[in-house]
């Protein structure tokens, strides 16, 4: 059984007209030890997902339909008291913008050792604190420094600061929204290895969130990318990227939008248009106005996710008909 | 060198003074000593980390700070001693696109008016009318289109996408040789990033804008420039055609940086260089070369002593002209 079994999951927020669908009927398993890319332009509903696997939406968001399966468990129908027994303990967060996240007022490493008294009351003070140093080294910050503030530190250790945090109670799963945006190119590179590492040394499942679809193509067992609330495509990062590749028109032109070093120097390519008003109500596939390879029923016929083989699975039509989607 | 130059920048000293317990009477060395120059019609990309000082550098071309030495020639004319009036009627030649399309505009203003709004103050145009066609032509340019249409609403009803169009609108209006570009794409959706660029091209294509590309994205820099200059703490320690610096790049530093851009396809990590630590503040550079406490090639080779106490400058490297390291050892080591 997988750690974390998602299934049909939509979750809506109000608006003046009703309510719309940020996550649509998605589908998402983690298995233990995995370390799952999720990606998608903003809006897409990727951090709404993902938020909401320790449930820390915002209060007006409204869980459905759909199961988040958490090791045997339902989460889903659990109260507020049930699900602090998940957050930290079992699932924590890695948050976007490190620098908000932290309190400025207190030590990180006072930070680090709350969250393991509070979930543990069997922890002594001594212990929490020696823990604290201990998980100060794994992330590459010297436990001399405890006692600094966040300020004292860069974006860069900040983020490790933010990860010693997330792993302070011993996860089963970490989420990281978004960890590496705002560092440069090579704290990035050092981030992404210490989350991969530490991936393996505790075996953690990890759900790494990004817009930058070829970070995750070096991090990630497993990819799924998200269009307008909704699964476009998903697999081994060694099938999407690999030498069939993406299947789905998204994920292609999502994947040419980048520059590629390793090939020859061309302009990148741009998606026209924009993602779907989902206030609206949608009909057919939520691609097929952006899509240039779309077929009459695209714009009718909603596509269901569908194994193609090899554990990647595509929504899309002109794939499921056999014909299409190679680049 | 028969091509002309569109900027020429001279031994560039940018500092800004510290306050406090950083200590008195001293001072951080952001932009330090710095030669770049671009032809016209050109694009040369400046890339470096955070803190590296493309910023300082940008800001102080625009006249925005003001440098502690050096010289900022646009067009043969040097504009670091120039003020007021003079400088006003220089500015014309020289605009800006901003990082953040969401602070650089201003929300109670119509587009029309944000993108008129330079002609009136440099008493361009006969009439309101006229100025109100120049700048329609210069948002239809930018890709805004109905320009009509979408010069009637504010810009906070528009998307990021096109607010940053509607910053290169007026950044084009007044018909600049020079375009320094800050990261306009950084803050963007990628799927909107292509069409912006694509913008800028054509500008350089049919108006011959050259452009200063500042940004931290080497592959971005790559696919866009004709040439990368790369800036570390405040110097630049590689310059050569975009092609030949990601092919082959010569400084230990660039190499670091090279080896770790992310491409969207499955890759083997091992070849990569991972840097440790970070870039020093500019209130403390490094003795000799800035870059030996991070500089693998430095330990490689026993810690020589000229890293430590010798200052390396730019200089031609054997291969190819165009191409210039500030590195002692860029040659004889590390190119395999």
């Amino acid at each position: 059984m997988s750690l974390l079994e998602i299934r049909d999951l939509h979750i809506s927020y109000p608006n003046p007209k009703g309510e719309f669908f940020a996550v649509d009927g998605v589908d998402l398993s983690i298995e233990k030890g995995e370390f799952v890319g999720l990606a998608g332009e903003s809006g897409c509903g990727k951090t709404t997902l993902a938020l909401s696997i320790p449930r820390l939406l915002p209060q007006q968001s409204r869980i459905s339909a759909g199961s988040i399966n958490f090791n045997g468990v339902d989460t889903t129908s659990l109260d507020e008291e049930g699900m602090r027994a998940f957050r930290w303990k079992e699932i924590s967060v890695i948050f976007q913008g490190a620098l908000n996240a932290l309190n400025p007022v207190h030590t990180i490493g006072s930070q680090i050792t709350e969250p393991i008294r509070i979930h543990d009351a069997s922890v002594s003070k001594k212990e929490a604190h020696e823990r604290t140093l201990e998980l100060l080294e794994a992330v590459g910050i010297p436990s001399r420094r405890s006692e600094d503030f966040p300020h004292q530190f860069s974006g860069g250790m900040r983020q490790r600061v933010m990860i010693a945090m997330a792993l302070s109670c011993m996860p089963k799963l970490v989420i990281a929204d978004e960890p590496i945006t705002a560092l440069d190119v090579m704290t990035q590179a050092q981030i992404l290895d210490l989350l991969r590492s530490l991936c393996d040394r505790y075996s953690l499942s990890m759900l790494l969130i990004s817009h930058d679809l070829s970070v995750l193509a070096q991090t990630c067992d497993r990819v799924a990318v998200m269009y307008a609330g909704k699964m476009a495509e998903q697999g081994p990062t060694s099938k999407v990227f690999g030498y069939e590749g993406a299947r789905h028109p998204y994920t292609q032109r999502l994947l040419s939008a980048y520059p590629n070093i390793k090939h020859e120097r061309k302009f990148i390519d741009g998606i026209p248009g924009y993602p779907p008003d989902l206030s609206q109500e949608q009909l057919g596939c939520r691609f097929s106005d952006r899509c240039d390879v779309a077929l009459g029923k695209c714009a009718t016929e909603i596509p269901q996710l569908i194994d193609i083989g090899s554990g990647q699975s595509v929504a899309c039509h002109l794939v499921n008909e056999g014909g299409a989607g190679l680049q | 060198m028969s091509k002309k130059l569109s900027l020429a920048i001279e031994d560039l000293h940018v500092t800004y003074p510290l306050t406090g317990a950083a200590g008195k009477n001293k001072v951080a060395r952001a932009v330090d000593g710095v030669d770049l120059q671009v032809f016209v019609g050109e694009t040369l990309a400046l890339v470096g980390e955070s803190g590296s000082g493309k910023t300082s550098m940008a800001n102080a071309i625009m006249r925005l700070i003001d440098p502690s030495a050096g010289k900022i020639m646009i067009d043969g004319v040097d504009v670091v001693p120039l003020q007021g009036k003079e400088l006003r009627a220089m500015r014309r030649n020289f605009q800006m696109i901003f990082q953040d399309p969401f602070e650089s505009l201003d929300p109670r203003q119509r587009v029309i008016e944000t993108v008129m709004e330079p002609l009136a103050i440099h008493g361009i145009g006969e009439s309101e009318a006229e100025r109100r066609e120049m700048a329609l032509a210069a948002l239809s340019q930018a890709g805004l289109r109905p320009a009509a249409e979408i010069g009637e609403r504010f810009t906070h009803q528009l998307s990021g996408g096109q607010r940053q169009r509607v910053a290169i609108a007026s950044a084009i209006i007044l018909k600049p040789s020079l375009i320094i570009a800050d990261e306009p794409v950084s803050m963007l959706d990628v799927s909107l990033r292509a069409g912006i660029l694509r913008v800028m091209a054509d500008l350089r294509d049919q108006l011959g804008v050259s452009y200063l590309f500042i940004t931290h994205d080497l592959s971005l820099a790559w696919m866009f420039a004709d040439r990368i200059a790369v800036i570390y703490l405040g110097r630049i320690v590689e310059e050569a055609s975009a092609v030949d610096l990601i092919a082959n790049p010569m400084h230990p530093y660039t190499k670091a940086l090279v080896s770790v851009i992310p491409v969207p396809e499955v890759t083997s990590l091992e070849d990569r260089t991972i840097l440790t630590g970070e870039i020093p503040s500019p209130a403390s550079i490094p003795s000799g070369c800035r870059f030996h406490p991070r500089c693998p090639l430095f330990r490689e080779l026993g810690e020589p002593a000229k890293c430590l106490t010798e200052d390396p400058v730019l200089h031609i490297q054997s291969n190819a002209e165009s191409h210039r390291v500030a590195c002692f050892f860029s040659d004889n080591k590390g190119n395999q």
